[in-house]
C-alpha cells in the first residue's frame, strides 16, 4: 500500500457548532481555501443551527403550531431525517429535544431522575410523524422542538468535503468535535487512521466519513449514577450502549445512524439493524 | 460752607465703606479662600513633580553620544492591533501525521 511518508499539511482549527472543527489539506494549497471552508461552516451554523436565533430550525421551533417558510435545504434535511426515524422505528427522533431538556443535558442543572410521569409527558410531544411538510413550509405541533445537534455539523462536513474536492484537493481530513471525521484520499495517501478511545484497533477511512456516538464524556450524573446524553426517543430513557461508530459515504448519514444505533435497546436492536442495512449502505460497531 | 459740604461728603463715603460690616467679612473670607487655593495649587505642583523621575544623562565623549544609565521605557507605536476574539483567529499550523483522534466530547 503506497503511503507518502512525512507528507506536510496545513491545518486550521476553529470553534463552530459548539466544538472544535479542524480542516487539514496538503501544504501546497493556499490557506484561503481553509478560510473559505470555515466561512461555509459558519454560514451553515448560522442558517440552520436550532440554537441560533433566526435560523430556519429556530423559527420552526419558535412558531410551533404554525406553518414556517423555509429553504429547500431544510426540507431535504428534514425528509432524510424522517426516513431514518421511520427505519429505526422512532428510536432516533429529531423532535426529542424536550426529553433531552428533561434529563438536563442542556443546562446540567438536573440533580434527580425525571419521574416516569414527566418522561411520559415529554414523550407525548416527541414524535417525528407530527412534522408536517407542505411545499416549502414546515410545521411542528405546539410543544414540539427540533434539535439539530445530531446531524447539522455532519451536514456541514459533507459540504466542506464537496468544497475541497471542487478546489482540486484529493487528500484531506475534516474533524469536527472528534465525533465526525471525514477523510478524502487519493492513490498517494490511500487512507486516514482514526484512533477511537477505548478501542484497541484504530479505524481506517478512505473517502468515507466516520461518526462516533459515545457516553464517556457527555453525560449527566444523578445520584452518583451516570446517564449518557443519547436517549431512546421511544422509551425516553438513556441508552446502555457505551459506543457506536458508523462509517459511510456521507458524514450526515454516519452521524444520524451512529446516534440511532447508539440509542437502540436490546429488544429492538436486531430487527432495526436489519432494516437499516436494507435501506442504507454503512458499516458499524456497537458495544 | 463749601468745606463743610466736602467734609460731610467724605464722612459719608467713609461710612459707606467702613460702616458695611458684611462687606469686610466677605472680603476676609475671600482672602482666606485665596490663600487656601494658593496652598493647594503649590501642593499639586509638588505632587506632579514627584510623579516624574528625573534621569540625568551622561555624555560619552569618545563616541560623542548622550547616554542614559537608568532603566527607561520608550513609547513604541505598534500601529493597528487586532483585538478580535481568539476563536476568530486564523492560525494555520503545519502537520505531518496521518491519523486523527476521535472522541465523544461533542
Amino acid at each position: 500500500m503506497p503511503q507518502t511518508a512525512n507528507k506536510l499539511y496545513i491545518a486550521q482549527t476553529r470553534f463552530i457548532f459548539h466544538c472544535h472543527c479542524k480542516i487539514k489539506i496538503p501544504i501546497e494549497f493556499s490557506d484561503s481555501i481553509l478560510d473559505n471552508c470555515f466561512d461555509l461552516m459558519e454560514c451553515i451554523d448560522k442558517q440552520y443551527n436550532s440554537h441560533r436565533e433566526q435560523s430556519y430550525f429556530d423559527l420552526i421551533n419558535r412558531h410551533a403550531g404554525s406553518w414556517v417558510t423555509v429553504d429547500q435545504t431544510t426540507i431535504n434535511l428534514i425528509r432524510q431525517l424522517i426516513r431514518i426515524s421511520e427505519v429505526t422505528d422512532g428510536a432516533y427522533d429529531i423532535t426529542s429535544v424536550p426529553l433531552i431538556r428533561l434529563w438536563g443535558f442542556y443546562d446540567q442543572g438536573v440533580k434527580s431522575m425525571p419521574s416516569p410521569k414527566a418522561i411520559e409527558e415529554a414523550l407525548r410531544v416527541v414524535d417525528y410523524k407530527k412534522i408536517d411538510i407542505k411545499e416549502n413550509q414546515v410545521m411542528i405541533e405546539k410543544g414540539q422542538e427540533i434539535g439539530t445537534g445530531s446531524f447539522l455539523k455532519s451536514y456541514a462536513v459533507d459540504k466542506v468535503a464537496e468544497r475541497l474536492r471542487e478546489n482540486g484537493i484529493t487528500d484531506a481530513i475534516i474533524n469536527v468535535g472528534g465525533s465526525t471525521i471525514c477523510g478524502i484520499n487519493d492513490e498517494n495517501h490511500t487512507r486516514w487512521q482514526v484512533n477511537v478511545p477505548d478501542r484497541e484497533e484504530p479505524i481506517y477511512i478512505s473517502n468515507k466519513a466516520f461518526c462516533l456516538s459515545a457516553s464517556a464524556n457527555n453525560f449527566v450524573e444523578i445520584n452518583n449514577q451516570r446517564f449518557g446524553h443519547i436517549l431512546n426517543a421511544k422509551t425516553g430513557l438513556p441508552s446502555a450502549t457505551v459506543q457506536a461508530g458508523v462509517i459511510s459515504d456521507s458524514a450526515f448519514l454516519s452521524d444520524a445512524l451512529s446516534t440511532a444505533i447508539f440509542a437502540l435497546d436490546q429488544k429492538t436492536e436486531s430487527k432495526v439493524m436489519e432494516k437499516l442495512k436494507e435501506n442504507f449502505e454503512f458499516t458499524y460497531f456497537r458495544k | 460752607m463749601k468745606i463743610k459740604s466736602i467734609l460731610l461728603y467724605i464722612i459719608g463715603v467713609l461710612f459707606l465703606f467702613f460702616g458695611n460690616k458684611n462687606f469686610w467679612n466677605d472680603l476676609k473670607v475671600e482672602k482666606e479662600k485665596e490663600k487656601i487655593r494658593q496652598k493647594e495649587s503649590e501642593a499639586a505642583k509638588i505632587n506632579i513633580k514627584k510623579k516624574f523621575e528625573v534621569q540625568s544623562l551622561q555624555y560619552d565623549s569618545i563616541n560623542g553620544q548622550w547616554k542614559n544609565p537608568h532603566f527607561y521605557f520608550q513609547l513604541i507605536n505598534v500601529s493597528y492591533v487586532n483585538f478580535s476574539p481568539a476563536n476568530k483567529a486564523k492560525k494555520t499550523v503545519i502537520e505531518s501525521n496521518d491519523d486523527e483522534n476521535a472522541s465523544d466530547s461533542q
